[in-house]
């Protein structure tokens, strides 16, 4: 009986499948890493300690050698390259939709020609910020850096140097434009999903043909998703592949209806679920140790109050009668958005509608949030350190914290972005929190007391496979050192082919999703604006509580800290 | 044939909202700064996790080679 359900239940399939993915990314990269990695890491790594040492600023060469090493990457070795082209995604367009697929011999030239004035603009630029920062950092030198004076004039120059440097990366990216076809790769991806996912459902009953043709359609609907989600003005809005493919997958189901033959391929529970065992790869608790002290006390306090003042408010106050909704949109708001919506959704078996609801509600305030932030903070002046602080704990998704941080500043990107993975790492613990208590609190239904057995058969067992790889890979980490960590981990096995195949997962999940519910049931749950009351509530409480532990950290207990960045 | 016509103007109502809603919300001067600023850098406001954003990685191994949280000035 035991052995049957092993097989029979997704869960367990989303652990071997999951693991699977994983120990072959570790082979990949691990067996076949950069030249000399270890040799080229301490070189560099020496090299900058030394810059360190010699100014109280970071210097051009600091800035040189920390650029070389950012290099060293496993998915720039020849395996890392296939694996990242087989894992990726249609590219952004603009105006022309082809260029998402392909792009010809004669338009990666004529792209070229067309951008090749900005990016000698941008070249000429720098090399005059870079001469004047060398300049600044001679006179600093000069004095052997001990004129105040000269040494922050340095810093300055140096500073706006790296901004023209930026702008100069961006620019060679668009300029730098090569022929490519993404077609034969996802058609590869499709084959490789289409087999390990069509076995799994096969051994749980469902027939291999059946699936593999509705799957074909399932995967055609996520490459739409990642398409649209491409276009210039959707990703200025962050209007991401989660949006469109529940769109889509709405729009199907509730007009010409979701074909039978696509049925057998809709399983929500398998994609995300090993999506979300790939997730808890990204989840370094190493990582959270070694960089960000005032950004834990303001990821890690104000994010669990928040969460749990929301949810109780809306068991409370509002009356939520869905506890798994509740918690969803709680998670959703104070944590990471749609990732923690999935894994909180799944923890706690929300239905798919309550999941929908979640991320249709962060999806349109994180946009909101990404354009009105940085014009809030830049009118009330407040110190970019501050606003990357505030932004990084409130808005919802990556991808915008990023956006607002950088149109801020440096300092605020690195700071939003530091506090945003501080929380993203949050959401292994708060799954695990909300299996255990809805396995042993809210599925009680009227029993005093319940043993392990029956908490054990509630609880969901994919949140094994999450929460073990996050240990395993967190243990890896921690294990090789930060550097080998970089090139191997962070911009290997996670960078260059996980965190792809997460995305790819998550998408078919939510295409599954949207072909799979009915609209009318979704309308149900916004009935008298409860779901909205409570996120905007909740947002609320979280803006003003992260406003100030974000003041008090950085300026009052770690001021330090604050100086430096 | 009224399914379709539902599908066709679902279809319709996508094509709005890339090339007429959004634009449209996108012309106030603060949006539109966002807006360029995102173009200009191909930043991808979409992604969901902190490993989904190159810009993200790199300002965190930033953070980290600084060794600045960690420790604080001396």
């Amino acid at each position: 009986m035991a052995g049957s359900s092993f097989f029979k239940h997704e869960d367990y399939w989303a652990i071997w499948l999951g693991l699977i993915l994983l120990l072959f990314g570790l082979g990949a990269f691990f067996l076949n890493a950069p030249e000399q990695l270890e040799e080229r890491h301490a070189e560099l790594s020496a090299q900058l300690k030394v810059e360190e040492g010699k100014a109280p600023f970071r210097t051009l060469e600091w800035y040189s050698f920390f650029d070389q090493q950012q290099k060293i990457k496993g998915s720039s070795e020849p395996i890392g390259k296939v694996l990242k082209k087989l894992t990726g995604k249609p590219g952004g367009w603009k105006n022309n939709p082809i260029t998402s697929f392909v792009t010809t011999h004669e338009r990666a030239d004529a792209q070229r020609a067309a951008q090749e004035p900005a990016y000698q603009k941008a070249q000429t630029e720098e090399e005059a910020a870079r001469a004047e920062a060398a300049q600044a950092q001679a006179t600093a030198a000069a004095s052997q850096f001990q004129d105040e004076a000269a040494n922050q004039a340095a810093e300055t120059a140096i500073l706006a140097w790296r901004a023209s440097w930026e702008n100069l990366k961006a620019k060679q990216k668009k300029y730098e434009a090569k022929h490519t076809n993404a077609i034969p790769w996802l058609l590869h991806l499709l084959v490789l999903f289409g087999i390990l996912f069509g076995i799994a459902s096969w051994v749980m009953g469902t027939p291999f043909r059946k699936f593999a043709l509705g799957f074909v359609f399932v995967f055609f609907i996520g490459v739409l998703s990642y398409f649209l989600a491409g276009q210039s003005n959707m990703k200025a809005i962050g209007f991401g592949y989660a949006a469109w493919a529940i769109i889509i997958g709405l729009l199907i189901s509730n007009t010409v209806g979701t074909p039978a033959w696509v049925k057998p391929a809709l399983s929500t529970e398998l994609y995300i679920k090993t999506g979300l065992v790939l997730l808890g790869a990204e989840i370094l608790l190493g990582k959270i140790l070694a960089i960000g002290l005032p950004g834990i006390f303001v990821a890690w306090i104000v994010t669990p109050i928040v969460l749990i003042s929301t949810y109780w408010f809306g068991q409370k106050v509002l009356k939520i009668s869905s506890k798994s909704l509740n918690i969803t949109i709680s998670a959703d708001m104070s944590v990471c958005g749609v990732s923690a919506a999935v894994a909180t959704a799944a923890a706690s078996k929300a239905s798919k509608e309550e999941l929908t609801v979640a991320i249709g509600l962060s999806m349109i305030f994180t946009s909101i949030m990404m354009i009105v932030m940085p014009a809030v903070i830049n009118g009330l002046g407040m110190p970019e350190v501050l606003g990357g602080a505030w932004i990084g704990g409130t808005i919802d998704a990556t991808g915008a914290v990023v956006a607002a941080g950088a149109f801020l500043g440096e300092k605020a990107l690195s700071v939003a972005a530091t506090i945003k993975m501080i929380q993203n790492m949050l959401i292994g613990l708060i799954a695990f929190g909300v299996a255990v208590y809805f396995a042993t609190k809210v599925e009680k239904t009227g029993q005093s007391s319940i043993g392990w057995g029956e908490i054990w058969r509630r609880f969901p067992k994919f949140i094994l496979g999450f929460v073990g790889a996050s240990i395993l890979f967190s243990l890896i980490y921690s294990g090789i050192g930060p550097d080998k960590a970089y090139t191997l981990i962070d911009q290997g096995v996670i960078g260059g082919f996980t965190k792809n195949l997460r995305g790819w997962l998550f998408c078919l999940a939510f295409v599954s999703i949207g072909l799979s519910i009915n609209f009318k049931e979704l309308k149900g749950h916004f009935t008298g604006g409860k779901p909205l009351i409570l996120y905007i509530l909740g947002q609320s409480l979280n803006l003003a509580l992260t406003l100030l532990m974000a003041y008090i950290m950085f300026y009052l207990v770690f001021p330090g800290v604050t100086e430096q960045i | 044939m009224k399914a379709f016509v539902k599908l066709g103007l679902g279809i319709l109502g996508i094509i709005l909202f890339i090339w007429g809603l959004v634009p449209l919300c996108l012309r106030g001067a603060q949006a539109k700064q966002v807006k360029t600023f995102i173009e200009e850098r191909d930043l991808d406001a979409g992604a969901l996790f902190y490993t989904d954003s190159p810009e993200a990685g790199s300002s965190i191994y930033f953070i980290q080679k600084n060794e600045i949280a960690t420790y604080g000035s001396e």
